[in-house]
């Protein structure tokens, strides 16, 4: 007969603090996270051209206004272009370009 | 197609072919607009439209037509089926997108010229060095005006006591006169030299590559390029994918 089998019980393990998460759990992190990043990398856009083109033109800020009126408008179209094709690759899954558009709107606003 | 499938929702589909259809007119409409911009800038000199006369717009309106028909082709081009693309196309969207292309460049290197060179023209170091050059080229004292006038007056004094007989030659005066003659010519000919410097040291410092945009700085001293060449890799950059995303947005519809 094996020693298991005498009916003892065996000490229960101490839980720690941070219990450690079951690969179902560790899947579903990610997937969340997987999830949210299209939204993620949208908003992101979105809130650079938001940020860094259109204000400082509505409000003549980092010294825009140094610049020609139509010139500012042109290159605030451009970000919109670039934020739209980032928008529109999320929606068709295409997440390297939507990157790639995501990161010209960033250069684009940090050149402007 | 399909309409039986649950997944499937005509009036979703309508409503994202709209918002695409409108994005792909946006492109166009920026892609234009950028064109123009630049194009009749080069051929009027500026874009002040109310400021115009006859003479400008004769010049603007075959540049506004020149951007029309490019971006026109591009909408064509870009919203048909690539799969279906002859090499005439091929060639069409080539020449329509590098049209494009070139203008939408010219503006942002414009742009970060401009950029350049009003921080350069508002540096203290060259306020300072302008102001030098004021100062020097309408300097009009002389420091030895006195001294000529007295040398002018001892010789005057001398010639008049030879006359008299009381002199025999004025030898020591003609010398003296000479002497600070020379020295006012020394010391104007240093003063032009040091204007000239001074507006050599001005014009280098008008356009001071350092003023670029940080981003241009950092292409040019990453590989060794001139701001002009930095500033033309930038843009390009930027509208290259402006265009890609122009295209993009044209084949999703």
């Amino acid at each position: 007969m094996h020693a298991n089998d005498t009916g003892a019980v065996a000490p229960a393990p101490v839980p720690m603090d941070t219990p450690t998460p079951s690969p179902g759990q560790t899947e579903t992190t990610r997937q969340t996270l997987i999830r949210i990043m299209p939204d993620l990398l949208s908003g992101f856009a979105w809130l650079i051209w938001f940020t860094f083109l259109l204000l400082p033109v509505l409000f003549d800020l980092h010294g825009v206004a140094a610049f020609d009126v139509t010139g500012n408008v042109t290159f605030i179209l451009t970000g919109l272009v670039l934020v739209l094709a980032s928008s529109t690759a999320l929606t068709e899954a295409h997440l390297i370009r939507s990157g790639l558009f995501a990161g010209v709107v960033f250069v684009l606003a940090w050149w402007f | 197609m399909n309409t039986t499938h649950p997944a499937f929702n005509p009036a979703i589909a309508y409503g994202v072919y709209k918002t695409r259809r409108l994005a792909f007119f946006i492109a166009g409409l920026t892609a234009f607009v950028m064109s123009t911009y630049f194009v009749v800038g080069y051929l009027v000199d500026g874009t002040r439209f109310r400021d115009w006369g006859v003479n400008e717009w004769f010049f603007a309106l075959p540049g506004i037509g020149i951007c029309l028909v490019m971006t026109a082709m591009q909408i064509v081009l870009y919203a048909k089926d690539s799969k279906a693309a002859t090499l005439t196309t091929v060639i069409a969207v080539g020449v329509a997108a590098g049209f494009s292309i070139l203008s939408e460049i010219g503006q942002g290197m414009e742009r970060d010229n401009l950029r350049m060179t009003s921080r350069s023209l508002q540096s203290p170091t060259y306020q300072a060095i302008v102001a030098s050059m004021a100062s020097a080229s309408s300097a009009t004292h002389t420091p030895y005006a006195y001294d000529l006038q007295q040398a002018q007056e001892r010789l005057a004094t001398c010639r008049k006591k030879v006359r008299q007989g009381i002199y025999r030659d004025c030898a020591e005066s003609e010398a003296r006169l000479q002497a600070i003659r020379d020295m006012i010519h020394s010391t104007s000919a240093a003063q032009s030299e040091r204007a000239l410097a001074l507006a050599q040291t001005a014009k280098a410092m008008e356009r001071d590559e350092n003023n670029y945009h940080p981003l241009v700085n950092l292409i040019r001293n990453s590989f060794g390029w001139t701001g002009i060449v930095a500033s033309f890799a930038l843009s390009l950059t930027i509208i290259v994918f402006f265009e890609y995303a122009f295209h993009y947005l044209g084949r999703l519809i």
